[in-house]
């Protein structure tokens, strides 16, 4: 009988990885765009997974599993901020380690490379967009996603996105500085003071 | 349709995004051919856009997609971590004493969102010490310690998960860890803190040097 249980077990999971494992590295993608940091990304992934193990029987007979995941990994975002800014422990601040005898944290090493930095202040600038405009700039202006299927695949009305688009947009070049609407001396080729 | 600049640049994210009507597409490509300065506002927005889609994305840790279908069954049918908590109950006091003992030493800078990395000797036990700084008391939380492989807790033999039941309070709360590694550590060691249905989790960088180079670093800090 445990044989037959044992059996019965590998084979779902069997059936489970390979049912996902094809879409596994695009959603730590996803999840890497929505959070910014690859831990959090993984946590996320990790946390979707153990969530759909149990639904892995419904999940055979989803036919278009890549936009259904992609939505179930946006709720899960969603929901898992709106929780964690729920709870006080939201604001406990990072952890600052230290070793006995003196040696403090090693500084991160700079890639000062110039698209390293732009990456990075794109990446700062993200992060401070609400989680809803980060969801859908990283569909439509990094994965490429048209409005239409995004309207589909997160069941939000098209003006709802270009609205959480135009805005996002409109932060984001606020803080890369690259706001198109700026006083027209930029437009002329003059340098503001600096 | 003649358009001026303002009109022309509010329709350019429909523009860029292929949402805009024909009519209005025809109107706004009219007015370009004789503004240069929209013209640069476009071709500035473009870029943009450029620069986001080649945003990179690091790859994940090595093994994460097979690691990660594999731990989905596994966690999604263990049993609740509550009781295993439960059996460190010795752990707990000896613990926390020395966490709330320490709770008043100051501390360094915030790391601001990017992972501390903290550098060890090797095969020499390092106190290394974690301020978790609370905005409120979290009574009766759980803190989880899970160390990378190649490392060891003194005093805990064997065990790369050690878990406690603990309370933060409002303010800085250190926690001292005995750490050893025997040769460069496989990956960070994850520190959670558990309370009420929220898990906050915090990451270290371990990094190894030689002994002689850490006793120099010690002594010119």
């Amino acid at each position: 009988m445990g044989t037959i249980i044992q059996l019965f077990s590998r084979n779902n999971q069997r059936g489970f990885e390979a049912l996902l494992a094809p879409h596994v590295e695009y959603l730590y993608r996803l999840a890497y765009r929505f959070t910014g940091q690859r831990a959090d990304a993984e946590d996320l992934v990790q946390d979707l997974l153990v969530k759909l193990y149990p639904r892995r029987a419904e999940l055979e007979h989803i036919e278009q599993l890549r936009p259904w995941l992609t939505r179930t990994l946006y709720h899960h975002f969603i929901d898992q901020v709106r929780r964690s800014e729920r709870n006080p422990l939201h604001n406990a601040l990072d952890i600052v380690p230290e070793l006995d005898g003196g040696v403090g944290a090693d500084p991160m090493s700079a890639g000062a490379t110039e698209s390293g930095v732009l990456q990075r202040q794109i990446a700062t600038a993200l992060a401070k967009l609400n989680p809803d405009q980060r969801v859908v700039v990283s569909l439509h202006d990094m994965e490429g996603y048209t409005l239409q299927e995004l309207q589909a695949m997160l069941d939000t009305p098209i003006g709802t996105l270009k609205s959480r688009l135009h805005r996002a947009r409109a932060a984001l070049r606020e803080t890369l500085r690259m706001e198109p609407l700026s006083p027209p001396e930029r437009y002329t080729g003059e340098r503001t003071s600096s | 349709m003649t358009m001026n600049c303002t009109d022309t640049k509010a329709l350019f994210d429909d523009l860029l995004d292929g949402e805009l009507p024909l009519p209005q597409t025809e109107a706004v490509q009219r007015h370009l051919t004789t503004c240069a300065a929209c013209r640069e506002v476009l071709d500035r927005e473009q870029g943009f856009r450029t620069v986001l889609k080649a945003q990179e994305v690091p790859p994940p840790s090595p093994g994460f997609a097979v690691r990660a279908l594999a731990n989905a069954q596994r966690k999604a049918t263990a049993p609740r971590r509550r009781a295993f908590v439960a059996g460190f109950g010795s752990a707990v006091a000896a613990v926390l004493v020395l966490w709330l003992g320490v709770a008043l030493f100051p501390h360094g800078a915030s790391n601001n969102g990017a992972i501390p990395t903290v550098t060890l000797a090797l095969a020499q036990p390092q106190m290394v010490r974690i301020v978790f700084t609370a905005p409120q008391d979290f009574p009766d939380a759980t803190l989880t310690i899970l160390l990378p492989p190649h490392t060891a807790l003194k005093g805990y033999p064997g065990k790369q998960e050690v878990v406690w039941r603990s309370s933060l309070y409002k303010g800085r709360n250190m926690l001292t860890l005995p750490i050893e590694a025997d040769q460069k550590p496989g990956g960070n060691l994850i520190a959670k803190i558990h309370y009420g249905t929220d898990t906050k989790t915090f990451r270290l960088r371990l990094k190894t040097q030689p002994l002689q180079q850490s006793m120099n670093r010690s002594v010119a800090v």
